[in-house]
């Protein structure tokens, strides 16, 4: 019997990069429920030739169905328009242009992405969110037949890592820890987190100060020394700790051996450290803002405002109450499993099959 | 802090968030009771100086005018306006108090504001310390209030004094630990200076040791092996990318192979398929080509037939007499005449030999033109072959004549020219045939002595007797001549009457010939005619001087293609 065909189009991958994980995860479920998946793209790093063709070898008149994934904005309309098959679009948001200093490359195809977005409709006989709030997106730019499924995550990566204790950070294994994982720059405002940590230093004998430990390269430098200075001004310099970028060893042994993970982000599309969190069993708190609500469901604890008094004075509940802290972790295992196959498989099938009963596997 | 606010999202059914956020607020109350609260976060660049800020909020005029340059704009915003200031108001007073003008000016000028104006309650006592300062300014009376109001405000002098002074101590301790920072940096770089002075030395020692082992040489070789092995790293690294990505492609081209090859062998299926539609294709062309042969001879069939059938229809409707003989009779010479008499009478008549046979060379062409006659290899008859000059024609042309004659002393002469002729009825002979036996049937000015029955008959034997492609020559006295038809066709008392061209080219089509056509033949010579000078003339010469015989040609199709 001719095996139904769906596949996957995204204008460039690179390694480890987040929607390239999705469409590898994405593959590896059309693949379980008995459908023929390749995975093409525009751009292919060299070490990805043998997982990912290039677009001109895709066969789209005998192709049922076509997953285009976009993120930010690109060039190759053309072959959008080209492709002569049906098309479902899965959408992984794009930073909003104003996180981005006008005329830069980003700030324009964040704006050209948007704009794409909502041209495309029309050609779409579906939509995928890998979030609520990117269907709440795909709505609004007119796309019909939504459904939210968040295929992200390869849960057996986490498995593959190694610990080791970081070294000369000055890290002091005597006092508890809160860590918060991100790019430093002025949109994940990481000086509301060192603000916080002032309440808890200044304001709290009945807990002992844990160390913070921002994780992180640096995309503003201007904002990194910005935070240092206020580290100074502060007086937190032995409390916090900046160690830049660090392994994937490193970064296992933090979420294992942290007491409470921090989030201040004023935008993430998805967020992926909150759901290492939950697999590391490492309470959230964070703002509520963009898709982090979405991605952390009933897991963590979620502060309407951004104000860095009450993320201190909610992280100092969190650390003296230990019934808290383990109803937290429960909450956070369970809200993996949103984002694993067995959960995902079934709804994909029925969601494939609401678009065209031809594409139902018997 | 209201308590009611929600500060905590309501998201996991398990955990009791009333109890939660009422412990919140009850820690930010706290919060709020101790006055401290964190420094403003301002983004800096790595050239402008940290700013010296001061831990508690300013909450009097006495205060504001102690601070100096942005800090004193930024907190004179925050107290007489209650927020804080904006980029334009902050270069539009930082410009003014650059230039020289007097802090208490700036403050005049926020505080009467309409926005100042409104926030005056922000300031207890402010009013009173503005007038002061108002009236300071006025010309007349100003140095005795000034003098009035410095005893009176001696307390408040010293404190902005102090205030001042504890500036200056907080710039100073802010200086100093900076230099601090400064000299312990010096001492961890003096100390690391000490080090790398030491591993200095102890290099140099080594290096002049190595120097006496005439060490430049070997260090040359060793850099150059190091170099080499750097190269050599190099390329070892680059070959691995590329095996890695060669056998990526590898494999992607053998899947494509294999996907080639499947579709290959499906073409190859479709191929012979075709070819064998193409096959069947041809055969029922055939067979459709052979059906359309048949097709058009059954026609003709048919139409033979249904001519053949009016004209029986005709015939019967004519018969007067039922009991009319249906037999055919033989060609019989009337017994009255003998033989001796109608060779005499012909040679009288017809012509000499000579004659004759110029007059046959006329058909030589048209038997030559014919492929079936040599090919066959089969008799040519003559039936009424006469004294055989036709006879000799055909052997000449290399077929083999046969001649038949009722004429005894015909037959005879015949023989005597070498050729085979036989006494009997020409009918009758045709009769015992069998199918297609027959190169060629002739018969010259003889159908004229016919009946029309056996006339038929004789048409039904030829083309029964003729092989297919085989051939027909009559000839005739042409009644078109009016002269023959009328006078010269009688001489012969044997002729039973005239045979129209028209009649006898019907007669042979209707029989199932073809190629069937009519030859004028032995026409006057012209001196015999009418001069040709008038249409009249033309007229008449057609029809009394025109061709005294005529043929008809024809051939036996080959119906069975």
């Amino acid at each position: 019997m001719k095996r139904i065909k769906i596949h996957q189009f995204t204008p460039a991958t690179a390694v480890g990069d987040g929607v390239t994980t999705g469409l590898f995860v994405t593959q590896k479920l059309l693949r379980s429920i008995g459908y023929e998946s390749t995975i093409y793209s525009a751009h292919i790093p060299p070490t990805l030739t043998d997982k990912i063709q290039p677009i001109d070898m895709l066969h789209s008149k005998e192709t049922d169905l076509l997953l285009v994934h976009h993120s930010m904005g690109h060039d190759h309309d053309d072959l959008i328009t080209s492709f002569q098959c049906p098309m479902a679009m899965i959408y992984h948001n794009i930073t909003p242009a104003r996180f981005f200093a006008a005329g830069t490359a980003e700030h324009i195809y964040s704006k050209k992405g948007r704009q794409q977005l909502k041209q495309w409709s029309d050609l779409f006989i579906g939509a995928i969110g890998d979030s609520l709030y990117n269907s709440e997106e795909l709505k609004d730019a007119g796309y019909s037949n939504i459904i939210t499924l968040p295929m992200l995550i390869d849960m057996e990566k986490f498995h593959e890592k190694t610990v080791s204790a970081p070294k000369d950070w000055g890290l002091n294994l005597s006092r508890s820890r809160l860590l918060s994982v991100g790019r430093i720059v002025e949109n994940k405002r990481q000086h509301l987190l060192l603000e916080a940590m002032w309440y808890l230093k200044n304001h709290h004998d009945d807990i002992t100060l844990p160390q913070l430990v921002i994780v992180g390269g640096v995309t503003s430098p201007e904002y990194e020394y910005s935070l240092k200075a206020h580290i100074l001004k502060l007086g937190l310099e032995d409390d916090v700790l900046m160690p830049g970028k660090c392994s994937d060893e490193e970064l296992s042994w933090l979420y294992q051996n942290s007491d409470c993970y921090w989030c201040a982000s004023e935008h993430e599309g998805f967020c992926m450290p909150l759901i290492e969190s939950g697999f590391f069993e490492l309470p959230v708190v964070s703002f509520a803002s963009s898709n982090i609500p979405s991605t952390l469901g009933e897991s963590g604890l979620i502060i309407e405002q951004s104000d860095p008094a009450i993320l201190a004075a909610t992280t100092a509940q969190l650390l003296a109450n230990n019934t808290l802290k383990q109803d937290l972790i429960n909450a956070g295992t369970r809200n993996l499993n949103n984002f694993q196959s067995s959960t995902l498989i079934p709804k994909l099938s029925a969601y494939l099959s609401s678009l065209n009963p031809a594409l139902t596997i018997q | 802090m209201n308590e009611d606010k929600i500060m905590l999202k309501r998201n996991n059914p398990n955990i009791d968030f009333d109890a939660l956020n009422a412990r919140i607020a009850e820690q930010l109350t706290h919060y709020q009771h101790n006055t401290a609260i964190p420094p403003e976060f301002a983004v800096e660049t790595r050239s402008s100086a940290p700013a010296v800020s001061t831990t508690a909020p300013i909450t009097s005029i006495t205060e504001l005018l102690s601070l100096e340059d942005k800090e004193f704009v930024s907190e004179a915003y925050k107290l007489l306006l209650g927020r804080p200031s904006d980029n334009d108001g902050l270069n539009h007073y930082l410009g003014l108090l650059r230039s020289g003008e007097e802090k208490s000016h700036i403050i005049n000028s926020l505080a009467f504001s309409a926005e100042g104006k409104k926030n005056a309650h922000l300031v207890p006592g402010r009013t009173k310390q503005l007038i002061k300062r108002v009236i300071l300014k006025l010309p007349v009376i100003s140095k005795v209030s000034a003098t009035l109001f410095s005893t009176l405000s001696a307390p408040q002098f010293r404190r902005y004094i102090q205030a001042r002074f504890n500036h200056f101590y907080r710039l100073g301790e802010d200086h100093n630990a900076r230099l601090n920072n400064v000299d312990s940096t010096f001492a961890a770089h003096a100390q690391q200076l000490d080090t790398q002075q030491e591993a200095i030395a102890a290099l140099q020692e080594l290096v002049s040791q190595q120097a006496a082992d005439n060490l430049a040489s070997f260090s040359a070789q060793q850099e150059m092996l190091i170099e080499n092995n750097e190269f050599l790293t190099l390329q070892q690294t680059a070959l691995t990318e590329h095996k890695d990505h060669l056998t990526a492609q590898k494999e992607t081209l053998t899947e494509h192979n294999e996907f080639l090859t499947l579709q290959q062998e499906a073409l190859a299926e479709h191929k012979d398929a075709l070819t064998h539609q193409k096959e069947t294709i041809a055969s029922q062309s055939t067979i459709i080509s052979q059906l359309n042969n048949e097709a058009t001879t059954q026609k003709k069939y048919i139409e033979q037939l249904k001519l053949r059938i009016n004209t029986l229809e005709n015939l019967k409707a004519a018969a007067p007499n039922p009991e009319k003989q249906r037999t055919v009779s033989p060609i019989s010479q009337s017994a009255e005449i003998e033989d001796a008499f109608y060779v005499a009478f012909e040679s009288h008549f017809r012509g000499s030999t000579e004659t004759i046979t110029s007059r046959l060379q006329y058909y030589v062409p048209l038997i030559q033109k014919n492929p079936t006659l040599k090919a066959c290899s089969l008799p040519s008859v003559d039936i009424g072959c006469g004294r055989g000059e036709w006879l000799n024609v055909l052997r000449e042309e290399g077929l083999e004549p046969l001649g038949i004659d009722l004429n005894s002393v015909n037959v005879a002469l015949c023989s005597e020219a070498g050729h085979n002729a036989l006494k009997t009825d020409g009918l009758s002979w045709l009769q015992d045939q069998p199918d297609n036996s027959l190169a060629l049937i002739s018969s010259f000015h003889v159908i004229e002595h016919l009946t029309f029955e056996q006339f038929n008959h004789l048409l039904t034997q030829a083309i029964r007797t003729l092989v297919p492609g085989g051939m027909l020559i009559l000839e005739t006295p042409n009644p078109e001549n009016l002269i023959t038809g009328a006078t010269h066709f009688y001489t012969d008392p044997t002729h039973l009457h005239p045979l129209p061209p028209a009649f006898t080219e019907f007669t042979v089509t209707y029989k199932g010939f073809t190629d069937v056509t009519i030859h004028r033949l032995n026409a006057i010579p012209e001196e015999f005619c009418i001069p040709q000078n008038s249409t009249t003339a033309e007229r008449c010469n057609t029809l009394f001087y025109g061709p005294q015989d005529y043929a008809v040609t024809a051939v036996k199709p080959f119906l069975d293609n």
